[in-house]
């Protein structure tokens, strides 16, 4: 894999321009925001995602992240407290194989 | 076993862990476990009361040890471990090492973060003090190949990208 960061930057920013509306655009965008350390903007990026798509948990999880990594402990508390209220058995899965990089849990 | 993480339940165990907040992260920790199944309730409670217990941390790193060779043993999960358990060492190894299950190469043409002047009380390595190089440092060589499978979740669920590379440990 190479990092490419620079080329999805304008991707990312195109996609957005194509559909500003779009949740999982803003959503995978404070994803690349906090890899390039970000962090502002990728909070107001999950932000903007959840204010698209208030029901996702999947952003919901997300924000937690984003609020850890803005050293904003309580309210990352507040937000996977919150994702687990809207339903108790959320649980993202793994979707790959561990050989090759699952992740979940 | 295979660590796994991104979901609500273990990412409020490590944040109790990090708080200090021991039984909080032993209750969220095993509930986690007992519903993914990524690791045992035993073993999370094992490593939850080793971090406030030495007597406990030989066997929390032995089952670290067996972990870091399994195969997709996700690297930053086992360096907050070791930090946490002390061995500041083991964690930086483990995090000069990555593995292909880890999600990505911590040492292959990822950022670099600017500095940040906060440091850990106990001598971890805090976030920003950690520079993602782009080539191996000198003394390291990479083990494996950098390509990485990068999981998906429904609709999209980055999580796994963005989830912080070592959390600062808390006083």
């Amino acid at each position: 894999m190479d990092w490419r960061w620079d080329e999805a930057e304008r991707e990312f920013l195109r996609a957005l321009e194509l559909n500003p509306e779009l949740p999982t655009a803003h959503q995978w965008y404070a994803a690349h925001q906090a890899k390039t350390f970000r962090p502002d903007e990728a909070r107001a990026s999950t932000l903007r995602a959840l204010e698209l798509d208030p029901l996702s948990l999947v952003i919901r999880n997300d924000l937690g992240l984003i609020h850890l990594i803005n050293r904003d402990f309580p309210e990352a508390r507040e937000a996977w407290l919150r994702a687990l209220a809207d339903d108790p058995g959320f649980i993202i899965p793994p979707l790959l194989p561990p050989s090759i990089g699952s992740d979940g849990g | 076993m295979i660590l796994a993480s991104s979901s609500p339940p273990f990412f409020l165990h490590r944040l109790d862990l990090m708080e200090g907040d021991l039984a909080g992260a032993e209750e969220w920790g095993r509930r986690w476990a007992a519903r993914t199944g990524s690791m045992t309730v035993e073993e999370i409670t094992l490593l939850t009361r080793a971090v406030g217990d030495e007597a406990l941390r030989p066997d929390a790193l032995g089952l670290l040890d067996d972990w870091e060779v399994a195969p997709g043993a996700r690297w930053h999960d086992l360096a907050f471990y070791r930090v946490l358990l002390g061995d500041n060492e083991g964690a930086i190894r483990v995090l000069s090492r990555g593995t292909p299950g880890g999600g990505e190469d911590p040492l292959r043409r990822a950022p670099v973060r600017p500095p940040r002047e906060s440091a850990c009380s106990n001598g971890a390595l805090p976030v920003g003090r950690i520079r993602v190089a782009a080539r191996p440092a000198a003394g390291l060589r990479m083990t494996h190949d950098p390509a990485v499978a990068v999981p998906l979740q429904d609709g999209g669920a980055p999580a796994h990208m963005i989830e912080p590379l070592l959390p600062v440990v808390g006083p």
